[in-house]
């Protein structure tokens, strides 16, 4: 029972930094259809900023004080959503009206090219975050922050002005604009606020974690991209409630399975993918409040 | 074709390269230049090994030129990514493009089991820095008697580990904790077991991670788990120090034994401090510098880098110097004389064993050392001789 409790609570907390990655992939999807593969390299941003910040203000031994942490939030979480603002006015912006699969080799392109500026500058070894006072367990702080995000953006989408321009242009960016909204600036704000979130994933990364690497996003990403297409990409409680579930399925795999097959998750992983789009094609749940689209638009 | 107006200058240039061609063979004094290709993981999940090596390298070749050495060395360093294949590659080119006259690394097993066959079909002599699997220098299926390490062999490591852990520590059960996905890890853990038991040591459970691996919370507390008072661990810095930070309090219970991939700066950075109570393999400590040779490179290395030197950064200074001396004792640079001459050079001293001397599989037998990490560097604990 202790075992379970252990795994259950290691997969929630995984899960809920997977989620924080997977909310600015599902965003975007959800109002520019746009499936942004370099998401998880402004995750790896994020980190880095979150990991610089930390080191920056930690003592030479111990841990650092519990105010560094709203100070990376900040450094993390603002730089990562720049980091995507930049991303959509010189990468996307160009392609706009363009066929999506030019836009999605874009997507691959930036991505390919921001892990090897990575690792041209950072270098390829990992590095260690300094450990941080935290009130509570990291695994715990991580689902808080988690639930707290999940909250902001659900409000921001439902009750705020931007909101409701977002839901308007995932509707349909032409009525939007006979409306008098500005599609430009919403998809601009769109993605900063996917990297914001990005950002604040890589915070709880670092707390929970401990290491740093250009490389780090790739995975991750990987696992954020099958997350949403679970949760019924676009979906914000989709992709929480998938993210969850797959952490949770990850570390349960990891721990029961022998261990010879346990070093295979990813496969089952996979195969859980699978069988949910067989079952449910537009995954779990239905995409961006007022989106007409979902999976079938990606 | 050739014809009169082309023959004058083919005569030159046929000349030119008979000339070059004595020279190279005429033998290893008179202001020659020793080529040794580098072939080091200055990049990916083994840098650190091969970045510190090359460090090493590098001032020994500094000091040897600089010195008025009558062997200049030109040292082409060469990043095989801590990728077999990219080390194969790069081995072949610097061979056959390069012309180096001796290879110096790869510096883990998986590129230097590869390389180690390229260089004896090419007889040139390869000196590995820190590839301690057991089958670069001996075994079945192709000649490797070219292949030489200044490392200790993982056989070596894993008796004189086990002695210290039934031995001093005095512990006869313990878990193993490897890396299913990297041979070192996998060979070492098994040379592990076998010894341990046959000292009376008992295995109590066997868990694998994989290098990939970034969160291990559900190995962790599995291990926290298991009734033993030791843990043997065999991997690389990368993983072990992030497994070590996320391990909190956790394994509080454990002795840790772990092997020579542990005690590196990166270890002390990426545990975040949590360095427990670890004794760790080494190939070096600098506080056992009795030797001339040993405080000499460590007051260069601090000179030239401004921090300690890593044992991987002795280990590579000890592999030029080494095959620096036995080019200097061959007849000429050519990759048998030199490989002859590798066993002529015995009981040189070095930084990482007060004289070299070689097992007949082209190992060195030297002196083991258990350190104990701390905040800012490691401690010697004990020396264990062979």
């Amino acid at each position: 029972m202790q075992q379970f409790g252990e795994t259950l609570l290691n997969g929630l907390s995984m899960g809920a930094i997977y989620a924080l990655i997977a909310l600015g992939f599902s965003l975007v999807y959800g109002v520019l259809k746009l499936l942004n593969f370099a998401h998880s390299e402004i995750f790896t941003i994020g980190a880095f900023l979150a990991y610089g910040t930390i080191r920056h203000f930690a003592p030479e031994s111990g841990e650092a004080p519990f105010w560094v942490v709203p100070v990376a939030l900040v450094t993390a979480g603002g730089g990562a959503g720049l980091a995507a603002l930049v991303l959509e006015r010189v990468a996307y912006r160009p392609l706009r009206g363009q066929p999506r699969v030019n836009v999605l080799l874009t997507a691959i392109g930036v991505s390919i090219l921001l892990q090897s500026l990575g690792l041209k500058f950072l270098g390829a070894r990992s590095k260690g975050v300094p450990p941080v006072e935290l009130p509570i367990a990291p695994k715990l702080f991580a689902m808080v922050v988690m639930l707290v995000s999940l909250g902001v953006l659900w409000a921001l989408v439902k009750r705020s002005l931007i909101g409701i321009k977002m839901r308007a242009v995932a509707e349909s960016a032409e009525k939007a604009e006979l409306s008098g909204i500005r599609p430009g600036n919403v998809y601009m704000f769109t993605f900063f606020a996917g990297g914001v979130f990005a950002g604040i994933g890589s915070v709880m990364w670092c707390l929970v974690y401990g290491s740093v690497n250009p490389q780090m996003g790739f995975e991750l990403g990987l696992k954020a991209f099958v997350i949403s297409v679970v949760g019924g990409i676009g979906s914000l409680p989709g992709t929480c409630t998938a993210a969850l579930g797959i952490g949770v399925i990850d570390k349960m795999l990891e721990t029961y399975l022998p261990e010879d097959l346990a070093g295979h998750r990813m496969l089952f992983l996979l195969a859980t993918l699978l069988a949910v789009l067989v079952v449910r094609p537009q995954g779990l749940a239905r995409s961006f409040p007022g989106s007409q689209g979902g999976a079938a638009d990606a | 074709m050739i014809t009169r107006r082309n023959a004058a200058p083919l005569m030159i240039a046929a000349a030119v390269a008979l000339l070059s061609s004595c020279k190279e063979k005429g033998g290893a004094a008179g202001g020659q230049t020793l080529k040794v290709g580098g072939i080091l993981s200055l990049s990916g999940g083994a840098a650190t090994y091969g970045q510190e090596a090359e460090r090493g390298a590098k001032l020994a070749v500094e000091q040897l030129n600089r010195g008025g050495s009558k062997l200049r060395v030109d040292f082409l360093s060469r990043d095989d990514k801590s990728n077999k294949t990219e080390a194969e590659k790069l081995a072949t080119a610097l061979m056959l493009s390069d012309h180096v006259n001796v290879l110096l690394g790869p510096a883990i097993s998986p590129s230097a089991a590869g390389v180690s066959k390229l260089a004896s079909e090419r007889q040139v002599p390869m000196m590995s820095t820190s590839a301690t699997q057991d089958d670069i220098t001996h075994g079945p299926g192709y000649s490797r008697d070219y292949a030489w390490r200044i490392c200790f062999s993982d056989a070596m490591q894993a008796e004189m580990l086990a002695k210290f852990a039934a031995g001093s520590l005095k512990i006869l059960d313990a878990a193993i904790v490897y890396d299913e996905s990297i041979t070192y890890s996998v060979g070492l853990a098994d040379s592990f077991e076998a010894k341990y038991k046959a000292m009376g040591g008992k295995i109590v459970s066997k868990e694998n991670y994989s290098v990939k691996d970034t969160d291990f919370s559900s190995l962790i507390d599995r291990i926290a788990r298991l009734d033993t008072k030791l843990l043997f661990i065999a991997g690389w810095d990368e993983n072990i120090g992030p497994m070590f930070r996320q391990a909190g309090r956790k394994w509080d219970k454990f002795k840790i034994l772990g092997a020579d991939g542990v005690p590196t700066p990166a270890f002390l950075d990426l545990s975040g401090g949590n360095t427990l109570d670890t004794y760790a393999a080494s190939h070096f400590n600098g506080t056992d510098a009795a030797a001339q040779v040993t405080k000499e490179f460590m007051d260069a290395y601090r000179a030239e880098y401004g921090s300690e030197p890593s044992p991987f950064a002795a280990l590579g200074y000890d592999a030029m110097l080494t095959l620096h001396a036995a080019a200097l004792a061959a007849t000429d640079l050519s990759g048998p004389a030199i490989n002859d001459a590798l066993r002529k050079i015995e009981g040189k001293p070095l930084v990482t064993t007060p004289a070299l001397k070689w097992d007949p599989n082209r190992n060195p037998a030297k002196p083991l050392y258990i350190v104990k990490p701390e905040s800012k560097g490691y401690k010697l604990y004990q020396r264990i001789d062979p």
